[in-house]
């Protein structure tokens, strides 16, 4: 375990937490293995890792949400076993989860009395029992508090009205209204401007300088730099190495957090850190670079100054420009919620473009009039589909151009989980069907070839989506989307949630489309199959493009950099492949 | 609209073992209450039963009245499958009632009249459909709630029947708020005029072609739903709308129709009572059997099958109650409509009330198969 220079030995009593054996697990996933934490009191102590490494779930054990398997927990040197977040209150602990727990229509003050109200057993003393004699109360402990912090809210503003930064600010009061001198804080600036999060550390700090202990989770390394003392980071469940931030730099905790160690191991054998994973290299029986591709045919998907922005305008995507070949993997990676999945909704027709525009292009008819964006061949049919904002596709003309979609989530967009198999199984495809009838023995006969050529068990058609397994639905997906010969695939997280014998299935079928010519793009947040499969690599970090990286110039760091968003974004030059 | 999945339990104790058992504890709770007010329970269960089927033109009522429950509450099932809950059957039926109207009224005097029959069915589905398309649009398109839509809906159809009825459409002369009859002819044949024809004599009773209409529609709507494409749409939207429209599903287009669909089976109704029974339109002649229709799909578990049978049954204490008002001094017909009342609450509301009691009879009694059994191997 690479650790620090030796510190001064600290008494347990120095010690605002302090974690032993902490394991949990949900079903069959190990979510945290055996993990150890010391935060001293007063420190702000980063955890970084990326997504699913088994920050929340750990936290949420702090804060009473879940509780542990195995292990141990000690608040400032007293043995800790909550079993609500009530307990956590008590001792002092109080968190500030990323999607806020406050009533939209409430005041701020009634917010905070919301929250102190269901807390009240360790207050011992009430003053009034009226509603109008708690807020006074309230009023008064919390302007204290305010001009203590400097936290600058209006306690008479509805919080809905409040932008992100400050009802966030109200979440803050609420834990230290409650007598947190513990606050934990789940990826605080997930949902921040670049101002408000300035904003933001200024409050932490001035929070430590009067003594509060702080626990801050993100996957962002520049604030881990910027404002921790010390920093642990996590993967795969487990706890890797504790590090004071000052002896540490960015480029030690990316290698740390992505485990470049395994990437590297990948053809020989697994590494001891990534046990839980294996790497999707050796299941597909590739080596690190997918075989050679044949020339790759024309340009299939352009994007072009594609942008997205959010209800109020805040931009989600900024400008992206690349574009998919035919027989080429095209990978996007970064960490979730860094504007893939808005780009792949955008791609899908799904949800419209702010600015820029999608060019598909079957590469039939260029030279076919384009006048009114899209072509046509000489069956009438399109051969070519331009979105933009003005200009709305559809979903089935996007389908009948030839683009198959297999969505991040499968339960929830790519199936109809009450459906048998064979229903799920002509999902958007039902007009491939005798006119507007639907007989029964063709879909179950159509079902029951797609389960053979995919080895989705049990091979019965009539079983229902729902009790199928992960991997099993997932090949259900695919089979379908497969089965109507797409030209252009666009596929999001193809493996998660899937067991290994599926992924390496899947990974196989997806290089097989590649060899016969079709233009893939591929989503992943896992970085091992993005480097397995792809030709080439966008990495996004804030809706925008780091960099565009060819698999065999890829280079494990400097991809984990600009994930973590520390290098500077693309220029336009470097864009052109 | 996710309907509380059961799948542990076998299907016929899903679909007639628990339906029986609701409708039994409604039958005992309503004897506890008529034997508080001071009469017989089984005295008042005979006289309902032989009310529905035995007395002259009994069944030939409790078919009648089955026949709306049948439109109604296929108009109430269609809707549901795609996740609509379209409460605005009685709006429907009452604009179904107008398009017949309309047609009767215009051409009764000009086309020979069973020419004008057979332009007024469609008409009642048409309006129907509209009246319930509507809705469905704002839905789709406005993001306005289909059950705030459609109860608005009803409120402005019975305004609109009294609007007309008071005022245009009023036969001259009169003083109530219907329009003047049918020419002679105009009219769905009842069933014991039809009978006579070949020799049969039958009690009269309003019971008419309606009804076999109805049945084709049980058979048609279970086609639609399960054997063709729109229908597989619809479930699709019905059950996981975001998969739908991922998988290219034409949401707002799937709405309309369903709701167009669910309208025009609800404006079907009309075709019973005002062709069948009125011959002609007068106010509130959908007396609440839209309503019902809620609760006929709701018992019949949204399946034509389903429909039947809670329709049969509702028509039957529609019908018995009848009875019961006549024969009883202390009992009325608000008594039957508790009945209806406690039947709805324990097949809707409490529909899983004995589900898990039943599984666990189900479960020793297996056990006990089981051991006998191995028992009867050993020895």
């Amino acid at each position: 375990m690479p650790n620090s220079t030796p510190r001064p030995k600290t008494t347990d009593r120095d010690m605002a937490i302090h974690l032993a054996g902490i394991s949990k697990s949900f079903a069959s996933i190990l979510a945290n293995r055996s993990v150890d934490l010391a935060v001293r009191a007063g420190d702000i102590h980063g955890i970084i890792g990326e997504n699913g490494a088994g920050k929340s779930t750990l936290m949420s054990i702090l804060h009473g949400f879940y509780s542990a398997d195995a292990g141990a927990m000690r608040v400032y040197g007293t043995p800790y076993t909550p079993t609500s977040p009530a307990d956590a209150m008590t001792a002092g602990i109080g968190m500030v989860y990323q999607h806020f727990m406050l009533v939209p229509n409430f005041t701020v003050l009634e917010n905070i009395v919301l929250a102190t109200d269901s807390t009240s057993a360790n207050e011992s003393k009430h003053k009034g029992n009226t509603l109008q004699a708690r807020k006074a109360e309230v009023r008064a402990g919390s302007s204290a508090l305010q001009a203590q912090y400097d936290l600058g809210l209006d306690l008479d503003a509805i919080t809905e009205t409040l932008p992100v930064g400050l009802q966030q600010r109200v979440e803050i009061l609420k834990a230290l209204y409650g007598k947190a001198r513990i606050l934990i804080l789940d990826e605080p600036t997930a949902v921040l401007t670049p101002q408000e999060t300035t904003r933001l550390f200024e409050i932490l700090a001035r929070l430590k300088s009067e003594g509060v202990t702080i626990l801050l989770i993100t996957h962002k390394l520049n604030e881990i730099m910027a404002i921790t003392d010390r920093v642990s980071v996590m993967r795969h469940g487990r706890m890797l190495a504790h590090l004071d931030t000052k002896s540490t730099n960015s480029d030690q905790l990316a290698r740390l957090m992505l485990g470049e160690e395994e990437i590297g191991q990948a053809a020989s054998t697994m590494s001891v850190m990534g046990a839980g994973k294996i790497s999707a290299n050796k299941m597909t029986g590739t080596t690190s670079t997918p075989s050679k591709p044949k020339k790759p045919s024309g340009v299939c998907i352009s994007v072009d100054g594609l942008g997205y922005n959010d209800g109020r305008g805040k931009p989600i995507i900024h400008p992206l420009n690349f574009q998919v070949r035919g027989g080429e993997i095209f990978g996007i990676t970064g960490v979730a919620g860094n504007g893939q999945s808005e780009l792949l909704d955008m791609l899908a027709a799904l949800t419209r473009p702010s600015i820029g525009r999608i060019v598909y292009d079957c590469g039939d008819a260029h030279d076919a009039g384009e006048a009114n964006g899209t072509a046509h061949d000489h069956d009438g049919l399109p051969s070519q589909i331009t979105i933009s904002h003005d200009q709305h596709c559809s979903v089935a003309q996007l389908k009948r151009l030839g683009v198959a979609h297999i969505p991040e989530d499968r339960q929830t967009s790519g199936l109809v989980l009450p459906f048998s198999a064979a229903e799920s199984a002509i999902l958007g495809y039902s007009n491939r069907f005798v006119d507007a009838w639907l007989p029964p023995s063709a879909l179950h006969h159509h079902c029951s070839h797609l389960m053979q050529d995919f080895d989705i068990r049990p091979s019965d058609p009539q079983v229902l989506s729902r009790q199928l397994s992960g991997g099993n639905q997932q090949k259900l997906v695919l089979a379908r989307e497969l089965s109507a010969q797409p030209r252009f695939l666009l596929i999001g997280q193809p493996t998660r949630g899937v067991d290994i014998g599926a992924i390496a299935f899947i990974h196989k079928k997806l290089l097989a489309l590649r060899a016969a010519g079709v233009a893939i793009l591929l989503v992943s947040v896992e970085l091992d199959e993005i480097l397995a499969l792809s030709d080439r690599i966008m990495v996004m970090h804030g809706g925008r493009n780091m960099g565009i990286i060819r698999r065999d110039q890829a280079d494990i760091t400097d991809i984990g950099l600009k994930m973590a968003g520390v290098s500077k974004p693309a220029s336009k030059t470097r864009l052109a492949v | 609209m996710a309907r509380p999945s059961h799948s542990a339990l076998p299907l016929w104790v899903d679909i007639v073992l628990l339906p029986l058992l609701n409708i039994g504890a409604a039958f005992v709770i309503a004897g506890i209450i008529i034997a508080a007010i001071g009469e017989n329970p089984i005295t008042a269960l005979v006289i309902m039963a032989k009310g529905a089927f035995v007395y002259q033109g009994g069944l030939g009522y409790t078919l009648f009245y089955a026949t709306n429950f049948i439109f109604t509450g296929l108009a109430v099932a269609v809707a549901f499958h795609a996740g609509l809950f379209n409460i605005g059957g009685e709006g429907q039926a009452m604009l179904g009632g107008l398009g017949i109207a309309c047609a009767a009224l215009v051409l009764d005097s000009r086309l020979s009249p069973l020419l004008v029959v057979v332009f007024a069915v469609p008409m009642a589905a048409m309006f129907g459909a509209l009246w319930g398309a509507i809705p469905g649009w704002l839905q789709a398109k406005r993001g306005s709630h289909i059950v705030i839509t459609t109860i608005m809906f009803n409120f402005i159809a019975a305004s609109l029947l009294v609007w007309l009825l008071a005022g245009s459409m009023m036969q001259p002369g009169q003083m109530s708020p219907q329009t003047r009859g049918f020419a002679p002819g105009v009219w769905l044949v009842p069933m014991h005029a039809m009978a006579e024809n070949f020799g049969l004599s039958l009690a009269p009773s309003p019971l008419n072609i309606s009804f076999i209409i109805a049945l084709l529609l049980l058979v048609l709507v279970w086609l639609l739903l399960w054997r063709s494409r729109f229908g597989y749409m619809l479930r699709a939207v019905g059950h996981n709308s975001q998969a739908a429209r991922t998988a290219g599903i034409d949401l707002a287009q799937t709405i309309i129709i369903t709701m167009a669909i669910s309208g025009g089976l609800a404006g079907l109704m009309a075709i019973n009572e005002i062709l069948g029974n009125q011959q002609r339109l007068l106010l509130n002649f959908t007396s609440g059997f839209g309503f019902t229709g809620i609760a006929v799909a709701l018992m019949g578990r949204s399946h034509p099958f389903g429909i039947l049978l809670a329709s049969l049954l509702f028509g039957a204490l529609y019908q018995g109650g009848a009875e019961l008002d006549f024969e009883f001094q202390t009992i009325n017909r608000e008594m039957v409509l508790l009945i209806q009342g406690l039947i709805i609450l324990f097949s809707g509301a409490l529909a899983l009330l004995f589900a898990p009691a039943t599984m666990s009879v189900i479960r020793w009694l297996e056990e006990w198969r089981t051991n006998n059994k191995g028992a009867s191997h050993a020895s």
